[in-house]
C-alpha cells in the first residue's frame, strides 16, 4: 500500500515495489495471508502479520509493548545526553512528551538489519513450516523482557548488558539512568 | 463513594452481560490499522480461547467503531464472528454529531474490561500473552480471497507469482499518514513523529 508519488528507486528481478499502488485494503489482507514472512519497519502492518500468525522481523521498533505479537525484534535506541535510555525507561516512555525532553531516536544500522535478517531466516528454516511460528520466538534469544520480546542476537551482543533474570536491564553506556 | 460507584458499575455491567449475552466493545477513535487490528483480534482471540476451554458461555460481540474503518476488507472478514456498528463520527454534523459524542462518552465512562460495555484493549498485559500467542487465529488464510479482476491484483501478478513463496517488507512512511489518517484524532500520525520512519536504503543489504 502506498502512494503513487512515493515509489522507491531500487531495481532487482525478484523485488517488486508495491508501495506506489495506492490504497488497496483487500490486497493488503490477501498479501499478509499468503506471504511466507514479513519484515516490518515500525509500521502498523505488523498487526496484519499477527492476524495470520506469520513470522515477523520487527526492525526500527520504537515501542516495545507489542501486544502479544511475537517475532524477532531489532529496536531503535533512545538516547539522552549521549547515552542510551535503560530498557525499563523505554518501556514506560511517554511518546507524546518525549520530543520536548531531548530524547533522540537512533535507528539500527544496515549491518544490524542484515545480521538480524540472517538470524530470522535461520530460525524459520530450522522449523517445520506448520509449526506455530510466533511461539518459537518466545524461546529465542538469550534474553527477553517480561513481555516476551526476543531481540536479535547481534543487537543484544552490542547493546544489552544483563541477563534474562535481571530485574533492571541496562543498555550499553548508561550508568546514570 | 467512588468505590461504591465503581462497584455498582461493575455489578451492573456483569448483570447486563449475563442478561443480554452480548458484549459491546468500544474501538479506538484513531482509525489506525494497528489499533483496529490489535483491539478486534485480541478481543476475539480471547473470546474463542475461553469458548474452546469452557471458561465462558457463548456471547455476541459487538464492536463500536467511532470513526473511519481503516481496512474494510478486514472488517468484512471479522464480521463473520462479530457485529460492527460504525457510527462515523467524522462524517456526522450538527445535532447528530453532538448526540453521538455524548452517547460515546457515556459508554466509555461506564466501560469495564470484560463487562457488558468493555473498552477496546490490545491486551498489553503480559498475563494475556499466553492466550494471544497460543490460541487459534480468528481469520484463517484460506478464508481470504481477492478480486482477481482488480487493477492492483493484475499489476501485482504480472510482477510476482503469488502462488510461490514470497516475503513482504512493510515500513512506516509519512506520506501514508498524511493521506489516509486523520491527524486530529491521532497525533502520532503527524509529521512531528516522522523521526520514527526507517530509510528504505537501510533494508537494501537485507534484500540483496
Amino acid at each position: 500500500m502506498g502512494l503513487p508519488s512515493t515509489s522507491i528507486f531500487f531495481k532487482r528481478e525478484d523485488f517488486y515495489d508495491f508501495s506506489g499502488s495506492g490504497y488497496c485494503p483487500q490486497l493488503d489482507v490477501y498479501l499478509a495471508s499468503k506471504c511466507l514472512l514479513i519484515v516490518n519497519g515500525a509500521c502498523g502492518y505488523k498487526t496484519m502479520a499477527d492476524i495470520f500468525k506469520k513470522p515477523t522481523l520487527m526492525t526500527h521498533a520504537y515501542r516495545l509493548r507489542l501486544s502479544g505479537l511475537r517475532g524477532l525484534v531489532l529496536p531503535s535506541r533512545y538516547r539522552l545526553s549521549d547515552s542510551d535510555l535503560v530498557l525499563n525507561k523505554v518501556l514506560t516512555l511517554d511518546m507524546k512528551a518525549h520530543l520536548q525532553s531531548g530524547v533522540t531516536l537512533l535507528h539500527p544500522s544496515d549491518q544490524e538489519i542484515l545480521d538480524a535478517g540472517k538470524q530470522f531466516v535461520k530460525i524459520i528454516n530450522e522449523f517445520q513450516e506448520d509449526y506455530p511460528y510466533q511461539n518459537i520466538f518466545s524461546n529465542f534469544g538469550r534474553f527477553a523482557v517480561a513481555n516476551g520480546i526476543s531481540f536479535a542476537d547481534s543487537w543484544q551482543d552490542k547493546h544489552i548488558r544483563g541477563s534474562r533474570d535481571s530485574v533492571v536491564i541496562r543498555l550499553e553506556g548508561n550508568e546514570a539512568l | 463513594m467512588r468505590f461504591v460507584t465503581l462497584l455498582f458499575n461493575f455489578s451492573l455491567n456483569l448483570l447486563l452481560l449475563k442478561l443480554s449475552k452480548t458484549r459491546i466493545v468500544i474501538l479506538s477513535r484513531k482509525s489506525r490499522l494497528s489499533q483496529f487490528n490489535a483491539y478486534v483480534k485480541s478481543e476475539l482471540r480471547e473470546h474463542f480461547y475461553n469458548l474452546d476451554h469452557n471458561l465462558q458461555r457463548d456471547i455476541k460481540i459487538v464492536f463500536i467503531n467511532p470513526n473511519e474503518i481503516p481496512n474494510q476488507a478486514l472488517k468484512e472478514l471479522y464480521s463473520k464472528h462479530a457485529k460492527f456498528i460504525c457510527i462515523n463520527l467524522h462524517k456526522s454534523r450538527g445535532f447528530r454529531k453532538l448526540a453521538l459524542r455524548v452517547i460515546l462518552r457515556i459508554l466509555e465512562a461506564i466501560a469495564v474490561q470484560g463487562g457488558f460495555v468493555s473498552p477496546g484493549s490490545s491486551r498489553t498485559d503480559p498475563k494475556n500473552w499466553y492466550i494471544l500467542t497460543r490460541c487459534r487465529p480468528v481469520i484463517k488464510p484460506d478464508e481470504v480471497s481477492v478480486r482477481v479482476t482488480s487493477k492492483e491484483y493484475q499489476v501485482l501478478s504480472e510482477h510476482i507469482n503469488l502462488d510461490e513463496k514470497f516475503c513482504l517488507l512493510a515500513y512506516r512512511k509519512s506520506e501514508y499518514y498524511q493521506q489516509y489518517v486523520d491527524v486530529s484524532q491521532n497525533r502520532q500520525a503527524a509529521s512531528d513523529f516522522s523521526y520514527r520512519n526507517p530509510n528504505f536504503a537501510a533494508f537494501v543489504p537485507l534484500i540483496e
